[in-house]
């Protein structure tokens, strides 16, 4: 009875390390959100030492993580002879920390390039290369707009070609990849783009035409006195067809061009014309 | 007995669309092999030759292809010769295989990319770059650990990379771009200039929005939505543009010193 008992516990002290093992596996994934920019890359965005936030390329084609020599000197950081980097705290948009990572902090030529040709519409700082990248199991689906990165209990061995001891060979040229056509200067990254509030509007999606059931309180709307129960005919002379298509219109209109609704009112046409604010 | 031949043809329709239902969600593996230098790469029939070893690199814009792939492969046509391709010449594939993968109309480059090339003497020949154009198509999962990436069609279809590059070289900026909230919301936020700290503050809530129903005030500060951070206004609008509207979003905020996360759909409108 006795020895049965003790090949039970034994039974299960032989599953803690499998079952250990399996814990480590299973770090949740956390959600990284990412964008693709004009010349199709992943960015992701991250904070070093709490400042921020930098433009990454996530980017499989580089050995190791690069950080732009000119943002990292802004914040202070020193490399040593070897050009590595020691940032304390690396955080992921999403909120993956990785501390103490060793980043080579200068500026890859491809990025030099990129920038000054102001290819990507944004300025990028840096790329996220195999050293970071292996320690996670990363999903990514463009189309689902959607990335998730799982820590992983594997230590990545360090990449050949870039250590001190190799470094001036030719292999050094392997930092990353040429991605970008075409040798052309003079461009600019896009300005800052419009920012469109809401017009206060809540309307009954299924109603057509479709109803107001609300308008917020100080909202562009109510500064022109939409009321409950009006019916939204037309926008900039188009008819509503739906929540979806006046969204789409709302969204779309150029900057310098007028919002104008036709709404009815107790068997009554109006034109009102709106300003979006900054309110959501 | 007629019946129950029927019912037998049925139930096997009925396998055959579960088959077609599991083959279409069912990733497919690719082994990698990972360089020395942590560079990764794939094997890759073209036009049923090969193969050929690949990088597989998420940060090339486009698929690219050695002249070599292109000739043995009949991806340009002989008559049309080279000259038409110089480095960045366009060519589509007809079939692409990686691993089990196979995949059809590939956009690619064909160019000797003199990087690659250096490369080959040190880890043996290398034909090209598997990009963006190519693996976008797919819901990817990259594992080092266990050197593979698990590959699913996802419907997306890239842009003509080169098209929008040259585009841009050629072009100036088009039309600004808008970033427009979806939904509706009910509040205002501000950023001082001498704020450096992240997030921000919210200086208004209308009293009869969603926001105020789930009890956000006047005074509290948003860190994130939808773990996109918003230190910034533009950073708010982006994220806010990007929000499904039928589905709950995150919205994290600093009050009193202390992080509460909320949980909030908005109102239909605009």
């Amino acid at each position: 009875m006795l020895f049965i008992r003790k090949a039970w516990i034994a039974f299960f002290i032989a599953l803690i390390p499998i079952l250990s093992m399996d814990a480590a596996d299973q770090a949740l994934p956390i959600h990284i959100p990412f964008r693709v920019n004009k010349s199709s890359h992943l960015i992701v965005r991250a904070k070093i030492n709490n400042k921020g936030p930098f433009n990454f390329i996530l980017d499989t084609g580089a050995p190791v993580t690069f950080f732009a020599a000119e943002p990292g000197n802004a914040l202070g950081l020193k490399s040593d002879e070897n050009g590595w980097c020691f940032l304390d705290k690396f955080l992921l948009e999403g909120g993956l920390l990785s501390e103490n990572l060793r980043v080579k902090l200068e500026t890859p030529f491809q990025l030099v390039g990129m920038n000054g040709m102001a290819l990507g519409g944004l300025e990028i700082h840096g790329l996220i290369g195999y050293d970071l990248l292996a320690k996670h199991k990363i999903e990514i689906d463009v189309a689902k707009d959607s990335m998730t990165w799982t820590p992983l209990d594997f230590k990545p061995r360090f990449p050949l070609g870039v250590s001190g001891k190799n470094s001036g060979s030719s292999l050094d040229a392997l930092g990353s990849f040429m991605k970008t056509i075409g040798a052309l200067t003079g461009k600019k990254q896009d300005s800052s783009p419009l920012l469109r509030g809401s017009l206060g509007i809540i309307i009954d999606p299924d109603s057509k035409p479709l109803m107001v059931i609300d308008v917020l309180k100080d909202s562009p709307a109510f500064k022109v006195n939409i009321q409950k129960g009006d019916l939204l005919l037309k926008y900039n002379n188009d008819e509503i067809t739906s929540l979806d298509d006046l969204s789409k219109m709302y969204r779309s209109t150029p900057e310098e061009k007028k919002i104008q609704i036709e709404i009815m009112r107790k068997k009554q046409i109006l034109a009102l014309e709106l300003t979006p604010g900054k309110g959501l | 007995m007629h019946s129950i031949n029927r019912l037998g043809l049925q139930s096997s329709i009925l396998f055959l669309f579960l088959c077609s239902i599991v083959s279409a969600q069912e990733p497919v593996h690719v082994p990698l092999e990972i360089l020395k230098t942590g560079h990764i790469v794939v094997s890759v029939k073209v036009n049923d030759k090969g193969p050929y070893r690949l990088l597989f690199d998420t940060g090339a814009p486009v698929t690219l292809i050695s002249s070599k792939i292109a000739t043995e492969a009949k991806v340009i046509k002989p008559s049309l010769g080279f000259a038409l391709f110089g480095a960045g010449g366009q060519a589509t594939i007809e079939s692409l295989e990686l691993g089990n993968l196979k995949t059809q109309n590939n956009s690619v480059i064909v160019m000797d990319h003199p990087t690659i090339k250096v490369m080959s003497k040190f880890f043996g020949p290398i034909e090209g770059i598997i990009g963006f154009s190519t693996y976008s198509r797919y819901k990817l999962t990259i594992d080092y650990k266990n050197s593979s990436i698990a590959f699913a069609p996802n419907g997306y279809i890239p842009q003509d990379t080169v098209k929008a590059m040259m585009d841009r070289l050629m072009a100036n900026n088009k039309n600004r771009e808008i970033l427009c909230s979806k939904g509706v919301w009910g509040f205002e936020v501000q950023k001082l200039e001498t704020d450096n700290t992240e997030g921000l503050d919210i200086i208004s809530v209308a009293p009869n929005s969603v926001m105020a129903k789930v009890g956000i005030k006047k005074g509290d500060r948003i860190l994130s939505f939808n773990n996109i951070w918003t230190d910034s206004l533009e950073d708010l609008f982006y994220a806010f543009s990007k929000c499904n509207t039928n589905e709950q979003s995150i919205l994290r905020i600093l009050r009193n010193n202390e992080i509460k996360t909320v949980l909030v759909i908005p109102a239909n409108g605009i």
